[in-house]
């Protein structure tokens, strides 16, 4: 019995030893996991894709530094700034107009006379629209200059990896080609990010056997069935597809042909016109998302209300006010309120300086 | 009104006013040899393109980008 009992106190002993230094090893592990993970969110690949609507702007961060591919149309300027500036930072090492349209240029020129820039880059290509001027304006007053997006050249990121696989041509017949692709690696991650660049671009970026395999991928041009070619997807393969798009913007985009290919083939899709702004964390090994999946829905167009004679049937009114107010066929002033002008879509109906009823 | 032709989507032409505003132009209403970068001359529903306009603004803008690529 003693026998037993010394044994037994014995045992009790061992695993009171054990148990008190399971917990020290624990409370020591649960320090480090503190500094790790602290250390890990300064050392974590972030990729925000903002949600400019029917246009791009991408925020890239690695550590102390940063990167901006793209920054949505002339009215996502200011959006554009303070959520930049929100983000804390002083500085943009890298300032990428992937191609002259103004759904991605549009806030550059309010970016680049914001902060401190780094580099510049844009394909050899102008445009004649004021927004363009507006950016080559903001280039020059800053003393930058801008940097030719030659294909193979290397932006490291702080220890992230970025090459440029296109423009391959220097001249195309539309804009959209000219994008700059732009692949980041970290550790075991990696992100495409491909502009506007349409199938003629993706091909030849496929002809020239350029290393195109992603985990993400940012859908070419809004989702539009101009990009995304099949042999692209499967050369990219990649796990998870990020598209840029308003919702029930004007040309229907995603497409369904593009939607149906990645559905097809089982990639997770984020979408801004679903999810907002969506923000990718990286930390070389896995990547995490700040939002959960889109659907693979395709983009309906905004409705058109024509009459038999193909006369709008939204009213437009200036109220006593002076507010623009513009009245939908089913809204409950519709039938009071005189029109003082037409609309065949709500998007006319903005254009116009009018705004949506609340009723 | 004059335009320029910042780009074409779908049925639109999405052009930007003197202000830097875009609106809508269907493509069935300019002509169809009309390309992205070129200036618009509006007036009511019908619209040319103003290849003076268009020659000046290129101008411009090469002028302004010499020597800025580096």
């Amino acid at each position: 019995m003693r026998k037993l009992n010394k044994k037994a106190l014995k045992t009790y002993f061992f695993i009171f030893v054990m148990l008190l230094s399971f917990f020290v090893f624990l409370t020591a592990c649960s320090k480090n996991k503190t500094v790790e993970t602290m250390s890990n969110v300064r050392n974590d690949l972030e990729v925000h894709f903002m949600d400019v609507g029917q246009a791009d702007a991408i925020f890239i961060k690695k550590g102390q530094n940063t990167m901006l591919i793209d920054a949505g149309n002339n009215e996502d300027a200011d959006w554009v700034v303070n959520y930049l500036k929100n983000q804390g930072i002083k500085k943009i090492d890298y300032v990428i107009g992937t191609h002259p349209h103004e759904d991605h240029i549009g806030g550059l020129d309010a970016v680049i006379n914001s902060f401190d820039i780094g580099k510049v880059y844009m394909p050899k290509v102008t445009h004649t629209s004021k927004t363009f001027k507006d950016v080559i304006h903001a280039v020059k007053n800053k003393g930058l200059k801008i940097s030719n997006p030659v294909v193979g050249s290397k932006i490291a990121l702080g220890d992230a990896k970025g090459v440029i696989l296109a423009p391959n041509s220097d001249k195309y017949k539309d804009y959209n080609n000219y994008s700059i692709v732009l692949k980041l690696t970290y550790g075991n991650t990696s992100f495409l990010f491909t502009g506007d660049a349409e199938g003629l671009s993706e091909k030849e970026m496929i002809d020239k056997g350029l290393n195109l395999s992603a985990d993400v991928l940012k859908v070419g041009h809004h989702g539009s069935n101009s990009s995304t070619t099949l042999s692209f997807l499967n050369k990219v393969n990649p796990e998870y597809a990020v598209i840029m798009t308003g919702t029930d913007n004007d040309y229907g985009h995603p497409h369904k042909e593009t939607m149906d290919k990645l559905k097809n083939k089982g990639i997770i899709v984020y979408r801004t016109d679903q999810n907002g702004t969506i923000v990718a964390i990286s930390d070389g090994e896995h990547i995490k998302f700040n939002t959960n999946p889109g659907n693979y829905r395709i983009g309906r167009k905004s409705n058109t209300y024509v009459d038999e004679y193909g006369k709008g049937m939204i009213k437009g009114n200036i109220n006593s006010k002076g507010e623009r107010i513009y009245h939908m066929p089913d809204g409950a002033y519709y039938n009071k309120v005189k029109a003082e002008i037409w609309f065949k879509t709500e998007k006319e109906a903005k254009e116009a300086g009018f705004r949506k009823s609340k009723k | 009104m004059r335009v320029i032709i910042d780009r074409f989507e779908g049925d639109y032409a999405l052009c930007e006013k003197e202000d830097k505003k875009i609106i809508h132009i269907k493509r069935e209403k300019i002509p169809t040899y009309a390309r992205e970068g070129d200036a618009l001359w509006i007036d009511k529903d019908k619209v040319i393109v103003d290849e003076y306009e268009t020659k000046k603004r290129k101008r411009e803008i090469e002028e302004m980008i010499e020597d800025l690529w580096e």
